[in-house]
């Protein structure tokens, strides 16, 4: 699911160093295709079965942000500084990726797409159980194409480019699976495990002496690039935590919520403040 | 009225049973008591007597500023002084005394009869009085750590600090750490798995919320700090380079990793004095605390919060300016969590009928002071306020109303709470009063003064002032302040030391609380409860108040004693429905002498008589061993299995038992280690100015590959073992533990093997330190899985273990698949990032 979804932001990626225009081309036009496709599939599901207003609405304010980041590439703003560019990922992992999760549009796209959608499902439905073990395989996935080389040749190549945010969405959208739709007490670990490495890899590009990336203004550039993966980018972890807490609570607990005071104790303790 | 007389007579037999089993012997064998009760007073009065000689220091430096140009201290005394004041009132006095209240008051508050770990306390215990005692030592022999409690490098190195002076810090307080860390795993367990039935998590007290969220913390917070210390202890005692920048180190990984601690720190120390007033508060508000669930949210968010602040103590040390705009924004997330518990606990005095018993005036005093430690510390995280006051005694004043307000105003009110419980004795409320307004009265005089001091520009840590600048006034009034306050610390001190003799009697439950541990007697029996009521409630007191008297008839749950082994419920971690019985080791001798033998080994170390030290780590290495031999009493479990009908299994019968959540809890702790020393690689790699990095790795890969197949193939042995366990198969079990061990032997082997054939000079280059320090973390862990493997294999072969009893296998499990994602992260960072990174 989510790897079609990365499908829909691919177009927002940041190139502009390949040497081949048209490949550029064909790689943006095949990342904005798939998106609207997916959107559309959406729709026809939606009719099948209706979706409530509320993950409607987030469902469309997700694509609608995946759009403007989409556009926003084009217009080649995201090609000047690596700043920008991790506010581009930084859309894709914490803002995107969960607010597609939040819309739950599974069941309208099954609907759509049928047996097959399932069997293609499956395998990742599972692997979302352990909120541990995607934010782990998460963490790999940022940190993997933020060493230099490789997020360079994710610049120097459209492909490359496309499979990074292939995988970006794909392991995001996962984490953020396990960790907003599942409810287990690993979730609050998975979180802080994930808040504390994306934040020392943000500390590290903020405290880095030497320009890694060939798209840098400056080093001031890189500075920024690592603070708004550590401060901003770390932010949804935080919310997310008491959001999944609160959820916890409100879940199997509701019994428990109001301690209403008994007569008995009413008069005991009427007594006591008399004393 | 004849069968009153009889229930009575019945009670006390039930209790004389229980006594056999659960009591605590005298004279020299006390020192084998592992009950949480003796153990936790033990942690709290010791902190105590270090919170006095903390004090001390402290009169000692206000004595010497009171005037200007005073020469009563000489300078380098002076250093020891402010060094060791900030480091006993936060190693030995803060952390350890919270941690023994809380050790004390958890299983008591989830009704359990003792901490999931009763050994484990003890010997957090011992390690705490040695590490100590050790470091104490310094100071009466005049070599005492110099250099501020934070230890900066490089003032703290071998060439600006020669001597044992920071040894010792280093040394005696990762060894207090190391007593940290267990106490905070086994807190940590024992909240999750211990409570009573239908103890819900959210039917716990917020107490016990705000100790568990504090335990984790400690598990996540205080390895950067342990290794920061290793780390700068390798490089003073062995020469290899970490904070050295001319051999490629840098001095500012030691603040990374010392805040990495430190941020979190502050709240490890400021959550369980909140959790104290979130008890109290109700209470004395007869009156439920408003807003439960936000106060938990509270508690969880600060936690996540802390450990991303660090930052925001190093604003001066030339940081990019970027990253200070953005935590100094960062810093006033704070106020939201505190907010939330402040404006709770406001609502709970507003809508209920509060009534100022002694406690109260502290939890008020309290309010005050922490308020105004809030608010100067919103204006410390502005940039251009922080650098016009950094290292003046502004911050001083600050960082006092913080912890002072924060931890210790809670804690006396906590301590006057709890008095009766530990003495089932009444505080006297005369002198009592008296105590509270003189130590409130005189913290503000010294403080509040002090922040105006530090604006007249005053710098900390300065022995003496000349005359004529303006700060003559203020100091005095300090000095005068810090004496009022001791007064009234020492009047607390008087009451607390007379209400055990002259104190009336306090009865049940003196408060009217509505929490689990006023259903024990006052003082407590060892075994807190004769039976395990069911909790499914937030306040079992106020909602059953006959509680005390049908837990002591045996009315409840595990009231059987017969069988001689000590019982307590293990729960589901959320809901709190029962699922075994966990069976507690007894009273040893294992754990004080283990910590003995470590004691030795941190002397040794100290007085650099390596010969010596490695008698001393053969010795805690058998003592340990044999503990983990003789810590599974599952003979004595076997005899009697089928407790009762309608009862759960023993937890040597099942697969997820309290061993399986200690090992899993000291991985997150470990792990947090691991990740530091990450950091500390791939940081010194980045930022380090003088980075050497040679031109080919210095480690050959295909041995190392070869080394980390056979962890793997071992790992996934074992894994296939556990599983048939599971199937209830246990054929060949020994031998294939015995083979498991001889493959992890054989990578151990490859991995010394390829360690002594490179050409690592791990005193050159902060490079090969790191390393070498990576590869001696493999090694230990290798090591001990090796190790750990063949005791099992032992234990099989002694009939201790097998598919009736598969419960140990299933605990080492973990370490395996832990020592293996280490070693193949190590591989990727090591071998093959930079490989990655030239081709760049």
């Amino acid at each position: 699911m989510v790897a079609v979804f990365s499908l829909l932001i691919h177009p927002a990626e940041a190139h502009g160093w390949g040497e081949d225009a048209t490949e550029a081309r064909l790689s943006a036009m095949l990342g904005g295709l798939v998106p609207s496709a997916l959107w559309l599939i959406y729709v026809v599901g939606a009719n099948r079965i209706r979706p409530t207003n509320n993950r409607r609405m987030k469902f469309h304010g997700a694509s609608l942000i995946a759009a403007m980041t989409m556009f926003g590439s084009t217009g080649g703003w995201l090609d000047k500084s690596s700043a920008l560019h991790m506010v581009q990922h930084m859309l894709i992992l914490v803002v995107i990726a969960p607010l597609y999760v939040l819309a739950r549009p599974l069941p309208q796209w099954l609907a759509a797409s049928g047996a097959t959608g399932i069997r293609l499902w499956r395998p990742f439905l599972r692997l979302s159980r352990h909120p541990l073990r995607t934010g782990i395989l998460q963490i790999f996935v940022i940190g993997f194409w933020h060493t230099p080389v490789f997020y360079n040749l994710a610049l120097a190549n459209p492909w490359w480019h496309l499979a990074e945010h292939i995988s970006f969405a794909l392991v995001s959208g996962l984490f953020w699976w396990s960790v907003l739709i599942r409810r287990t007490l690993t979730v609050l670990p998975a979180l802080l495990l994930t808040l504390m490495c994306t934040g020392m890899l943000g500390a590290l590009l903020a405290f880095a002496q030497i320009p890694f990336y060939n798209d840098l203004l400056n080093i001031q550039d890189q500075q920024l690039a690592g603070l708004i993966m550590w401060v901003p980018g770390g932010l949804p972890y935080l919310v997310a935590g008491g959001w999944c807490c609160l959820r916890l609570f409100s879940g199997e607990y509701t019994q428990s919520s109001k301690h209403s005071l008994g007569p008995t104790r009413r008069r005991r303790i009427e007594k006591l403040g008399t004393d | 009225m004849n069968t009153n007389n009889e229930t009575r007579k019945a009670e006390a037999a039930l209790h004389d049973e229980f006594l056999k089993v659960w009591g605590n012997p005298r004279g020299w064998r006390a020192l084998t008591i592992v009950n949480h009760t003796t153990v936790g007073i033990r942690f709290m009065i010791t902190g105590g007597i270090f919170f006095l000689i903390g004090g001390l220091l402290a009169m000692l430096m206000r004595t010497q500023l009171a005037l200007p140009e005073q020469e009563i201290i000489e300078p380098k005394l002076y250093d020891q002084l402010f060094t060791m004041h900030g480091t006993v009132m936060m190693f030995l006095f803060a952390v350890p005394v919270l941690e023994g209240l809380a050790m004390y008051l958890i299983p008591k508050m989830i009704g359990a009869r003792d901490l999931v770990f009763p050994r484990l306390s003890a010997f957090g215990y011992w390690c705490y009085l040695f590490g100590s005692l050790i470091l104490m030592s310094s100071l009466v022999l005049g070599i005492a750590p110099a250099a501020g409690w934070f230890m900066y490098t490089p003032l703290t190195n071998d060439v600006y600090s020669p001597g044992p002076n920071v040894d010792f810090w280093l040394l005696g307080v990762t060894f207090i750490e190391i007593s940290a860390v267990s106490a905070g795993i086994e807190l940590t367990v024992s909240i999750l798995r211990t409570r009573t039935s239908g103890m819900a998590l959210l039917h716990m007290p917020l107490f016990c919320w705000y100790i568990l969220i504090m335990a984790l913390m400690i598990v996540f917070g205080f390895p950067p700090l342990i290794l920061g210390s290793i780390l700068l202890e390798l490089e003073r005692a062995a020469g290899m380079p970490f904070f050295d920048v001319a051999r490629g180190g840098d001095p500012i990984l030691w603040q990374h990793l010392f805040w990495l601690f430190g941020h979190p720190e502050v709240y490890i120390i400021f959550l369980p004095a909140a959790g104290i007033v979130s008890t109290l508060l109700p209470v004395f508000s007869r009156q439920p605390i408003v807003g439960y669930r936000w106060i938990v949210l509270a508690i969880i968010s600060t936690g996540f919060i802390s450990f991303g602040l660090w930052v925001h103590h190093m604003f001066t040390i030339g940081i990019p300016q970027l990253a200070q705009a953005f935590f100094s924004m960062a810093s006033m997330l704070v106020a939201i969590p505190t907010g939330i518990q402040l404006f709770a606990w406001l609502a709970t005095l507003w809508t209920g009928r509060p009534v100022y018993h002694v406690p109260m005036l502290w939890l008020v005093g309290f309010l005050f002071i922490f308020m105004i430690g809030g608010l100067t510390g919103v204006m410390l995280a502005l940039v251009p306020f922080n650098w016009q006051v950094h290292d003046t005694h502004f911050v001083v004043a600050h960082l006092h109303y913080v912890m002072v307000g924060g931890m210790l105003f809670p804690l006396i009110a906590g301590l006057y709470y709890w008095l009766p419980h530990f003495s089932g004795r009444m505080p006297s409320d005369k002198l009592a009063r008296w105590g509270f307004w003189m130590t409130f009265v005189g913290f503000n005089t010294t403080f509040l003064v002090m922040h105006l001091t530090g604006l007249l520009g005053m710098p900390r840590r300065v022995y003496t002032y000349p005359a004529g600048l303006g700060w003559e006034l203020p100091n005095s009034v300090s000095s005068m302040g810090g004496f009022i306050m001791a007064m009234g610390i020492s009047m607390v001190l008087l009451d607390i030391v007379l209400h055990f003799r002259f104190g009336r009697p306090a009865g049940a439950n003196p408060w009217q609380a509505d929490t689990l541990e006023w259903a024990t007697d006052t003082p407590p029996q060892p075994y807190n409860f004769i039976s395990l009521p069911d909790c499914p409630m937030r306040h079992p007191m106020w909602d059953s108040p006959d509680l005390q008297a049908t837990i002591a008839d045996g009315r409840h749950g595990l009231s059987e004693i017969d069988h001689g082994r000590r019982e307590t419920w293990g729960s589901d971690p959320v809901s709190g429905a029962i699922r075994e019985i966990i069976h507690l080791p007894g009273n040893s001798w294992l754990p004080f002498f283990s910590a003995l033998a470590l004691s030795g080994l941190c002397i040794s170390l100290l007085i650099r008589t390596y010969s010596m030290a490695l008698i001393a780590v053969i010795a805690s290495l058998v003592l340990l061993l044999r503990w983990s031999w003789k810590n599974g009493a599952f003979l004595e479990a076997d005899s009697d299995s089928a407790a009762k009908s309608g009862y759960p299994q023993l937890h040597s019968r099942t697969f997820d038992g309290p061993g399986l959540w200690g090992m899993v809890v000291t991985l997150l702790a470990d792990g947090a280690l691991f990740l530091s020393i990450l950091f500390g690689w791939l940081y010194l790699r980045i930022v380090a100015p003088n980075w050497q990095a040679p031109e080919t790795v210095p480690l050959a890969w295909q041995p190392l590959l070869i080394s980390g197949v056979l962890l793997t193939i071992a790992t996934f042995w074992h894994h296939f073992i556990v599983r048939r366990l599971r199937e209830g198969r246990d054929d060949h079990l020994q031998g294939q533990l015995w083979s498991i061990a001889v493959v992890g032997l054989v990578h151990c082997g490859v991995l010394i093997w390829t360690w002594s054939a490179s050409s690592l000079l791990a005193t050159q280059t902060a490079h090969d330190a790191v390393i070498s320090v990576i590869l001696m973390y493999q090694l230990f862990h290798s090591g001990l899985a090796v190790i750990m493997t063949a005791l099992q294999a032992m234990r099989v072969a002694y009939g201790y273990v097998d598919k009736g009893a598969p419960y140990e296998i299933a605990v080492v499990k973990p370490w395996w698949l832990y020592t293996t994602a280490v070693y193949w992260l190590s591989f990727l960072t090591v071998i093959l990032l930079p490989i990655a990174w030239r081709s760049a």
